[in-house]
């Protein structure tokens, strides 16, 4: 089982003085499960891509050419920025600050909405313009892949709702318990899962030359 | 309240399932010639030459299938027995409804996995039949296969859902990391309904993402689901021997 | 608030940004000129984003101070996965 949240995580700033870190598992075992059951599928969606471009480079450079990469590169700022918020609200419920939590939460989810618009935005304008799932064996990929990714970021943002009214209702007294905050490890650790698989996604299909 | 079906019966049901999946795998390999799938391009004349091929074979797999392909009923019945169990926990009069919506799904998963060898088996009935109508069945049994595994979640989320909300003792069928592993199964099938859209690459019938991703995923849940289940099972009439009193071999107690 | 946000995960988020804005220009300014080195902006392209889901995954997951079978698998994931991508890209595989 797992270990207490032990003072690594308590007092990060005096951590340096500590030679040896002791070792803790966030969240429960099973989202691990879970996270890395995804990322193989992901994987294999990375590799699978590279391998079909290989077939066809001139058709997968010219398609590439009519993206927009600012939307790519925007959306991956936003990930990052929303995974930042999320890991300092988990930071805030081990300190037991759950007002800073619920704000840093809300703060992460209004990333997430804004890759939805921006996301939105792009689809809308890529098929104004005639470009869909069957155009070409790019836009397959594109529209697949980050589709798949699209639907996970959609599950994140329903699980970011979840901790925000966890967080919201307040600790409990005495403070949160294990379980708690291994709830809130297991909901961070997903929705940075989704902001990596975006980070080798946006280069994959956006930058690829 | 226990169950009607002993724990071993229970155990000898979980194996029933298990077996006949593999025998139906085998089955899709060997005698059907369905996997790895002939590709969506071939041609009407091309599909009619291959049922004209493996007529006989096509035919004897469709037998064998109408014995083992309704492997999911076994299974579903003790998945269900077995959440239940846990459902019940909390409120032993009341009505388990997860449960309930957990086996209707495993038996309309079941009839998608029915389905297919039986048109082949029609489609090969009469091979020398116009070449175009043996299409239509093939192309029926095939998407039938491939597209109908978004169907499952009406058994793999009520799985997760109960395995996440309920407490569990060390009897437990479900434990929560199954329940995360029945999730990330349930979000791996997602993507073989695009084998609507695509005749060739990933996303085709007899692509990796659509048949053979989704073949191994299954083929593992159904496989480990099993397995935790039978050591459940093995634990649960572990205990009920002890508390019958009945004389407990020591090789017994290594559950 | 101060206190809160004074952490070493914020100095991650701020090498994260900082490497997202090199490779959104180093991108956006030799992306039109095949004549140019593009393979080897692409290469570098490739593991500089490998190199952020490498931080991503030991700093926000908190996979670095994980037990070490959990971190090895995450370990072995990023270094396989970008080899992998890298070798068909050249055309090793």
């Amino acid at each position: 089982m797992t270990p207490p949240a032990d003072s690594l995580e308590m007092e990060p700033e005096r951590q340096d003085a500590v030679p040896r870190v002791k070792r803790h598992l966030p969240a429960e075992e099973g989202v691990w499960v879970f996270i890395l059951g995804d990322m193989m599928v992901f994987s294999l969606f990375f590799l699978v891509f590279m391998y079909y471009r290989n077939q066809d480079i001139p058709t997968f450079v010219e398609s590439q050419a009519t993206l927009n990469l600012h939307y790519g590169a925007l959306n991956t700022m936003l990930l990052l920025t929303s995974s930042w918020f999320v890991a300092l609200a988990l930071r805030s419920v081990r300190h037991n600050w759950p007002t800073h939590a619920a704000r840093l939460i809300a703060l992460a989810g209004a990333c997430g909405v804004g890759f939805v618009i921006v996301k939105f935005v792009e689809y809308g304008e890529k098929i104004r313009a005639g470009l869909v799932l069957t155009t070409n064996d790019f836009y397959m990929y594109y529209y697949v892949f980050t589709g798949v990714h699209f639907l996970h970021l959609l599950i994140g943002l329903g699980v970011l709702i979840f901790l925000w009214f966890k967080a919201r209702a307040g600790a409990p007294a005495g403070g949160y318990t294990q379980r708690d905050i291994q709830t809130f490890e297991g909901g961070a650790a997903y929705w940075h899962m989704v902001d990596l698989l975006w980070i080798v996604l946006f280069p994959l299909i956006y930058l690829v030359k | 309240m226990s169950p009607n079906l002993s724990e071993r019966a229970q155990s000898i049901t979980v194996w029933w399932g298990l077996a006949f999946m593999y025998i139906f795998g085998f089955t899709l390999y060997w005698l059907l010639h369905m996997m790895p799938p002939p590709t969506a391009m071939l041609t009407e004349a091309e599909v009619g030459a291959f049922y004209l091929t493996h007529a006989f074979d096509i035919k004897l797999g469709a037998m064998v299938s109408s014995w083992v392909s309704a492997f999911m009923v076994p299974f579903s019945v003790v998945a269900a027995i077995q959440l239940a169990r846990l459902e019940k926990q909390d409120n032993p009069t009341g009505v388990p409804a997860w449960s309930i919506l957990a086996f209707a799904g495993g038996i309309l998963m079941s009839m998608f996995l029915v389905f297919p060898p039986i048109v082949w088996g029609v489609a090969a009935f009469t091979a020398e039949r116009s070449p175009g109508l043996t299409t239509i069945l093939h192309e029926l049994g095939m998407l039938t296969l491939t597209t109908t595994d978004q169907f499952y979640i009406f058994q793999m989320i009520p799985i997760a859902i109960v395995s996440l909300t309920r407490k569990h003792d060390e009897f437990s069928a479900f434990p929560r990391w199954l329940g995360y592993f029945t999730l990330w199964a349930a979000l791996a099938f997602e993507v073989g309904a695009l084998a609507f859209m695509f005749k060739d690459g990933p996303f085709s019938w007899n692509g990796v993402l659509v048949f053979w991703m989704p073949l191994v995923v299954f083929g593992s849940w159904v496989t480990v689901t099993s397995l935790v289940m039978l050591r459940a099972l093995g634990r649960q009439s572990l205990e009920k021997r002890i508390l019958q009193g009945s004389s407990v071999n020591a090789a017994d107690v290594r559950v | 608030m101060k206190a809160l946000i004074h952490t070493p995960i914020t100095y991650v988020w701020l090498l994260l940004a900082v490497l997202t804005g090199l490779s959104w220009g180093l991108a956006d300014g030799i992306a039109p000129d095949p004549q140019a080195a593009f393979q080897w902006v692409t290469v570098a392209l490739m593991l500089l984003a490998f190199f952020k889901v490498h931080l991503v995954i030991m700093h926000f997951m908190e996979v670095g101070t994980a037990p070490i079978p959990l971190r090895a698998i995450f370990e072995v994931w990023v270094v396989v996965v970008c080899t992998a991508i890298l070798l068909l890209y050249l055309g090793y595989i």
